[in-house]
């Protein structure tokens, strides 16, 4: 946009009245509870209509890793650098006083005016840099109690004060540790662009396989939540990430919706207790809680959702769940009698399962691999949805039962540009899609690395780790137009459900690159009534995507076949 | 819930510039508001909807059409509550092109999905207001804003003193 345009377009905006203050307080409230404490305090200084945003706001949310970085601290002074006088005058207070102030500020308007509108949730989650140091307890116990006290009908409390990766630096592990499938021929890369992992095998920060078990822990403070005001039944949501449980005996809260547990450091009973003291959870999440090894959920029996993440020792997961319809597994290959069902299976609907390379250490046998097949058997008659997710796309999963209620189906893992068989994706894809006769839709998220649900990013911290943030800068697309796409059609079949029922095909973070071509090209150029083709890129320079994108174009078969590319 | 079978009920909405807008019941009752009127039977005829342009009332429409509990394809109910999680992120990726409007029509979105109480399209467009006001300074938001700074300066002084927290 040229400057003059900019200016033309700035002009026009100031002619518009303020409508986002002109807007009633409720929905005005609605939409800045979306910001974090922070910017809701300085929204009060924009102008008077703003003054007592923080009464009117029906969340208190603040959600960082790092302390927020502050422009100028140092000053030179004869060569030297040295803390300013601002900085001195006015040392960064910690972080908790901005929760403090949104939430205490809430009531600060005078008389006549309506108290604050009621609490619908309290969010904090401070990176493990962060911490919770144990000066803080008290004020923490105020935030608790002051959430509970001013709930509206339905109240969500989410307390991680220290957040870690459930499972730490994956892509290292699958480095240090590649598994191999006979059955699909697949070999990791040696060294290549897509490979992210540090190239040193254990660096002095520490972090290590297997996070968050008790010899793991993490030697600063841990809050202990202060269970004798947890008696208000507006209570709907709970997420406590490491914090110390200790649920007392009597514990009940037969009100509570959804519970999501991450890096406990209890032992296992509390995390028990705490569960069954929920009777009527719907949603039940339990992430790298390193300490259980069995879980029961015969009390439970309202659940329709629940999710096992990076639970290193669990072993034995006991469901009496009529109304579970989404399951989630992440971590390694369970044995054979991990999950038992009394009172008949479930219908699930929505199943995800994710061989989570760091979970899984040295021990992927084809031996172990097959044991997924007795755990996958249990769900294969009603799943309509079927998320498979290992360090290499497909590659744990070819010897998968017939999933023949399947609609949707999600493969998300590496598929690396250079490795000694490009054809070992397609052939892994091919093998799963043999095995869902009535797909529709098939979506594959091709990774750069693994993914991390807890948006926390190691690299920041590796400091000796520059070339490798190099790496990451520079794009990732890929399209030699003289690379060989064929793929060997001895080892790779066409799938039935290509020939006859996908009809939507969505390729997400698509790089290029040979293995991935021939992938997506036996997949597009083989869905005879293909209607929908959504690819989205990695980032990388245009033309790169234009020549991807002319090619699936020219793949598609079908005449008929709407393209969206982005 | 009523399921859509081929008798689908249509329900009339009418814009207060005069155009109207035949839609499934159950799209319709994307809207609380209009749910509400519907079970309160005050849905026999058309449902004027006011202050919302036909312009305005067709996105909202589109919006709901797409959230509304579907069927598959092939017709099997999946009357399941349960977002699964791949139509969710179709529904992502759709909502991501549906909101790329510009600020007015953003504005009238949220006073529509207000009134008419569609708690995802409202949240959909808070959201994206928030992610172009956040990370901005004062100054970048007042501009943004068009918001004229009315306070005198010990008045401001006092909200910075008093929000110290969040000025760090």
């Amino acid at each position: 946009m040229s400057h003059s345009h900019q200016i033309v377009e700035l002009e026009r905006e100031r002619e518009r009245d303020d409508r986002l203050s002109s807007l009633s307080d409720v929905v005005l409230g609605h939409i800045l509870s979306f910001l974090d404490a922070d910017e809701i305090g300085r929204a009060a200084a924009l102008s008077r209509r703003w003054r007592d945003v923080l009464a009117i706001v029906h969340t208190v949310s603040l959600d960082m890793d790092e302390q927020p970085k502050r422009p100028i601290i140092y000053d030179v002074v004869d060569d030297n650098l040295i803390y300013s006088t601002e900085y001195i005058n006015h040392p960064p207070a910690p972080l908790s006083s901005i929760v403090t102030g949104a939430l205490f500020g809430r009531s600060r308007r005078p008389a006549p005016a309506p108290g604050p509108v009621p609490l619908r949730a309290l969010r904090v989650c401070l990176g493990v840099r962060l911490g919770y140091n144990p000066d803080q307890k008290t004020t923490v116990d105020q935030w608790v109690t002051y959430a509970l006290k001013h709930a509206g009908p339905d109240l969500e409390l989410d307390l991680r004060l220290g957040r870690d990766p459930i499972c730490k630096h994956p892509d290292r592990a699958a480095h240090a540790r590649p598994y191999e499938v006979k059955a699909v021929g697949w070999k990791p890369p040696e060294t290549n662009a897509d490979d992210h992992s540090p190239l040193g095998t254990d660096d002095d920060d520490g972090d290590d396989v297997g996070s968050s078990s008790e010899e793991n822990f993490r030697g600063y403070g841990e809050y202990t939540v202060p269970w004798g005001g947890f008696s208000c039944p507006a209570l709907r949501s709970l997420r406590l990430g490491a914090c110390r449980i200790s649920p007392p005996a009597a514990l009940s809260m037969p009100w509570l919706e959804a519970l999501r547990l991450t890096q406990v450091p209890d032992e296992e009973e509390h995390v028990q207790r705490l569960i069954s003291a929920c009777p009527h959870l719907v949603d039940l999440t339990l992430e790298a809680c390193g300490t259980v090894t069995t879980l029961s959920l015969l009390g439970n029996t309202r659940l329709r959702s629940l999710a096992l993440r990076c639970c290193h020792k669990l072993a034995t997961v006991v469901i009496n769940t009529p109304e579970l319809r989404s399951f989630e597994y992440r971590g390694a290959v369970p044995g054979d009698s991990f999950l038992t069902m009394v009172g008949g299976s479930p219908s699930i609907m929505s199943f995800k399962v994710d061989i989570c390379a760091i979970c899984v250490g040295e021990a992927t046998s084809e031996e172990e691999l097959s044991k997924l097949d007795s755990f996958v058997q249990q769900f294969v008659s009603t799943t309509k949805h079927l998320h498979l997710s290992c360090a290499f796309m497909g590659s744990s999963f070819a010897r998968l039962p017939a999933f023949t209620s399947l609609r949707h189906l999600q493969l998300i893992g590496h598929v690396p540009r250079d490795s000694d068989d490009p054809a070992a994706a397609a052939a892994a894809t091919s093998k799963i899609l043999w095995k869902t006769p009535n797909l529709e839709t098939l979506s594959l998220l091709f990774e750069v690395k693994r993914r991390n649900p807890n948006k926390y990013d190691p690299k920041e911290y590796d400091r000796g780790d520059r070339s490798e943030g190099q790496l990451l800068d520079a794009h990732l697309l890929n399209c030699n137009k003289y690379d060989s796409l064929d793929v060997p059609a001895s080892s790779v079949t066409v799938p039935a459900c290509l020939s006859s029922r996908v009809r939507k095909i969505n390729l997400l973070h698509y790089q290029g690159g040979r293995a991935q071509r021939m992938l997506v090209r036996f997949l597009v150029r083989n869905t005879e009534v293909l209607e929908k083709l959504y690819c989205g890129f990695a980032e990388g320079p245009l033309w790169i995507q234009m020549e991807l994108k002319r090619e699936i174009e020219r793949w598609a078969v079908n005449g008929k076949t709407s393209t969206e590319f982005r | 819930m009523a399921t859509r079978e081929a008798g689908k009920k249509m329900i009339m909405l009418k814009s207060p510039d005069g155009m109207e807008f035949e839609v499934e019941e159950a799209v319709a009752m994307e809207s609380q508001t209009i749910r509400k009127m519907i079970e309160d039977d005050c849905a026999d005829t058309a449902i004027l909807i006011p202050n919302i342009n036909s312009k305005i009332l067709s996105r909202v429409i589109e919006y709901c059409n797409k959230h509304v509990p579907t069927t598959g394809a092939t017709g099997a109910a999946a009357s399941d509550t349960v977002a699964p999680a791949a139509l969710a992120e179709d529904l992502k990726i759709w909502d991501a092109e549906f909101i790329k409007v510009n600020r007015a029509t953003r504005f009238n979105l949220i006073q529509a999905a207000s009134y008419l109480n569609i708690k995802g399209l409202l949240d959909l467009t808070s959201q994206t207001t928030i992610d172009t006001i956040s990370d901005n300074s004062l100054e970048e938001i007042r501009s943004f804003l068009s918001t004229k700074n009315d306070y005198l300066p010990e008045e401001e002084q006092t909200i910075r003193r008093e929000n110290q927290w969040a000025f760090q």
